[in-house]
């Protein structure tokens, strides 16, 4: 009766250990965070690194962040206003100039720039628009039809800065660019399917020069 | 013995919770095939109606009839019978008492004895447990179907309000946007206002331009002075403050996109998204709605390399609820607005969605327990309610159709929410009880961002 006891004891504390491991390592993805929710990407943030960047209590302070963002390459311009066009004078950029001006694409959900194409096509656009400084540009936020209309009107604010703050940091003076978000209102293509989708995602260019 | 014992012990006290967590995970897995209910009753109130002073075959009596009938139906709350007549009548001879027992007897909890002239409407409200009775006010007519609807619905708010105690939102105002089914809709959209049925919609404004998310000025008057409204006619997006005489402001001068305007309950303070600094964040603006004059916004919340969108408030205005994709999906966070002021960091922001992925476009209830939001689910995207005081998720709708843009009625029950079939987009009405949804609109084109008076 003792043996069979203890062999049951020694059952129960093997099943509790392996249970618990096993545990563990389901609840996280492959980069070991803890994931939360359904999709494979979610995980929780924990710390500041995670982030990429520092957040810094200077620049987003409540009362100053306005100030603080005019010198950080804020759009604070508005087109129609204090000399410059309105959105209506933009147009695509002529056949001429169209290699300066090529349209990016963005993966689902994505509004980071990737890939060596994209990069080499906005360094095209920032070296044109450098030697040209009479030359403004829209830059076109779009998404595809998948997204919630309010969240794509976000989203498509969110590419169209992305290349805007790349265009600047590679010296394109930032009051010369604005940027406008139609999100999924106004695709390229008609259809339902990834082809459709693809190339809907995009920013795409309008310039006007200012004489 | 005690070695077994501490072992047993031990070893249910550590599996329960992964039980408890593969159990829940089985609710999740299955949110979009079960029902899950929320804390209210779910028995209607079976309510009789009785039509005296005209032949009940007159159409414009029918038409009346039809609107109460869709006012009660669509309460959540009671359930209109079917009985004879002759069986709610009271007879030519015969007590009081009497009737209280055939109206028992018929399963009639309440009895609405309704008396119409072409000129004049009133109600008498019989409750039939309690046996006794309620006069109402009376109610000009005009004989005009269209305007006499209203006084219906405020017929239809009296008889909410003193069978169930709750308030009904029969009078409610549904305001929202209309996009050409063809042509270039970017071009031509209006902004449309209704009754909550649907019914006496027309354009309250028009551009040549983009309009989106519309939302209604708050005001403690009767009726909405005029709305907020995002619109694409100087160019960019930026927020403008509409009358319905047609005037049309711009609220700030501040640069870059503006988008998804929200005022606090007291009409004090408008939250929006703008990109102004590089990257669409959540800014808070204090505003003066009679002067249309706003102070300089201040940013509330960012995060570099995230999207912000679609902010509410709650009803208290001392938090925000918003879409963030800082944890990757979009999700909906919460935030103390004068914590975030004093500490502006991403960190603060406390998470509420976690069952479904691209959690949009959440809605805080007047009575502040609720956060309704749109969530994509088994492909579909679904209404979801968040329940505040137990922290849980609940799917509203199923069924396919993409749905989006939750707004609450003033009765923190109801919601009205866009569903798309196809090409053609139009509103539905829910409630939490019966959580059967209801078409609410009919508009040629296609009808989206609704927002509810009051």
């Amino acid at each position: 009766m003792r043996s069979i006891s203890r062999l049951f004891s020694l059952l129960l504390v093997t099943t509790f250990t392996l249970t618990a491991v096993t545990g563990c390592h389901r609840n996280h993805s492959a980069n070991g965070m803890r994931s939360v929710g359904k999709h494979p990407e979610s995980r929780q943030i924990s710390s500041d690194e995670e982030f990429g960047w520092t957040y810094d209590q200077d620049s987003y302070s409540a009362s100053g962040a306005l100030d603080a963002a005019t010198s950080q390459g804020a759009n604070y311009l508005n087109p129609g206003e204090s000399g410059i066009p309105s959105y209506e004078r933009f147009a695509m950029a002529p056949s001429e100039l169209a290699r300066y001006f090529q349209t990016l694409y963005f993966g689902t959900n994505d509004d980071v720039i990737r890939g060596k194409e994209n990069f080499a096509k906005v360094a095209e656009t920032a070296q044109y628009l450098k030697a040209h400084p009479s030359v403004l540009i829209f830059i076109e936020g779009h998404c595809d039809e998948r997204g919630a209309a309010a969240y794509n009107l976000s989203l498509g604010a969110r590419r169209a800065n992305s290349v805007r703050n790349l265009l600047i940091e590679q010296g394109v003076d930032a009051s010369r660019i604005f940027t406008i978000t139609f999100g999924k209102e106004r695709p390229a293509r008609g259809g339902h399917s990834e082809e459709a989708w693809r190339w809907n995602r995009r920013c795409e260019y309008k310039i006007v020069e200012r004489k | 013995m005690h070695h077994l014992l501490a072992s047993i012990l031990l070893t249910l006290l550590l599996t329960k919770p992964l039980l408890s967590s593969s159990e829940s995970l089985t609710t999740t897995q299955e949110a979009s095939e079960i029902s899950i209910s929320l804390s209210t009753d779910t028995n209607l109130i079976p309510v009789a109606a009785i039509w005296e002073g005209m032949s009940q075959e007159d159409p414009y009596l029918k038409r009346l009839q039809a609107v109460l009938n869709f006012d009660l139906v669509h309460s959540g709350h009671v359930q209109p019978m079917t009985i004879a007549r002759e069986k709610i009548l009271f007879p030519a001879q015969g007590s009081l008492t009497d009737q209280w027992k055939r109206w028992q007897k018929a399963g009639a909890l309440f009895v609405i004895e309704l008396t119409i002239s072409p000129k004049e409407l009133s109600a008498k409200l019989y409750d039939v447990a309690k046996r006794r009775s309620l006069q109402s006010a009376r109610w000009e007519l005009e004989g005009i179907i269209n305007k006499d609807r209203s006084q219906i619905h405020k017929l239809s708010d009296w008889l909410i309000f003193n069978i169930t105690g709750q308030k009904g939102i029969a009078c409610s105002k549904l305001l929202f946007t209309v996009n050409p089914l063809s042509g270039n809709s970017l071009k031509h959209t209006q902004v449309f206002q209704s009754d909550y049925d649907g019914a006496n919609a027309k354009a309250v404004l028009s551009q040549e331009s983009l309009l989106v998310t519309p939302t209604y000025l708050p005001s403690k008057e009767r009726s909405s002075r005029g709305f907020a409204v995002v619109s694409y006619k100087l160019g960019q997006p930026k927020i403008m403050l509409a009358s319905f005489s047609g005037a049309l402001r711009r609220v700030s001068a501040l640069g870059g996109n503006q988008l998804s305007p929200t005022f606090d309950k007291k009409g004090e303070t408008l939250c929006f998204i703008g990109d102004v600094d590089g990257n669409p964040s959540v800014y808070l603006m204090k505003i003066d709605l009679y002067s249309g004059k706003g102070q300089k916004p201040v940013r509330i919340f960012s995060c570099k390399k995230a999207t912000q969108a679609s902010p509410t408030f709650s009803p208290d205005g001392k938090q925000l609820a918003f879409v963030s994709s800082k944890d990757g999906d979009p999700r909906i966070y919460i935030i103390d607005i004068a914590a975030q002021l004093a500490n502006p960091t991403p960190h603060n922001a406390r998470l509420i969605s976690r069952k479904n992925s691209e959690n949009t476009c959440p809605s805080w209830s007047p009575d502040g327990r609720y956060i309704a939001y749109s969530a994509r689910n088994s492909s579909i995207r679904q209404i979801w309610v968040y329940d505040t005081q137990n922290q849980t998720e609940i799917c509203l709708t199923e069924g396919s159709g993409t749905k989006e843009n939750p707004v609450w009625a003033a009765d923190s029950f109801h919601l009205f929410y866009n569903q798309e079939m196809g090409k053609d987009c139009q509103l539905f009405m829910i409630n939490l009880k019966t959580k059967k949804p209801v078409k609410v609109s009919s508009v040629a084109g296609s009808a989206r961002f609704p927002s509810c008076w009051p």
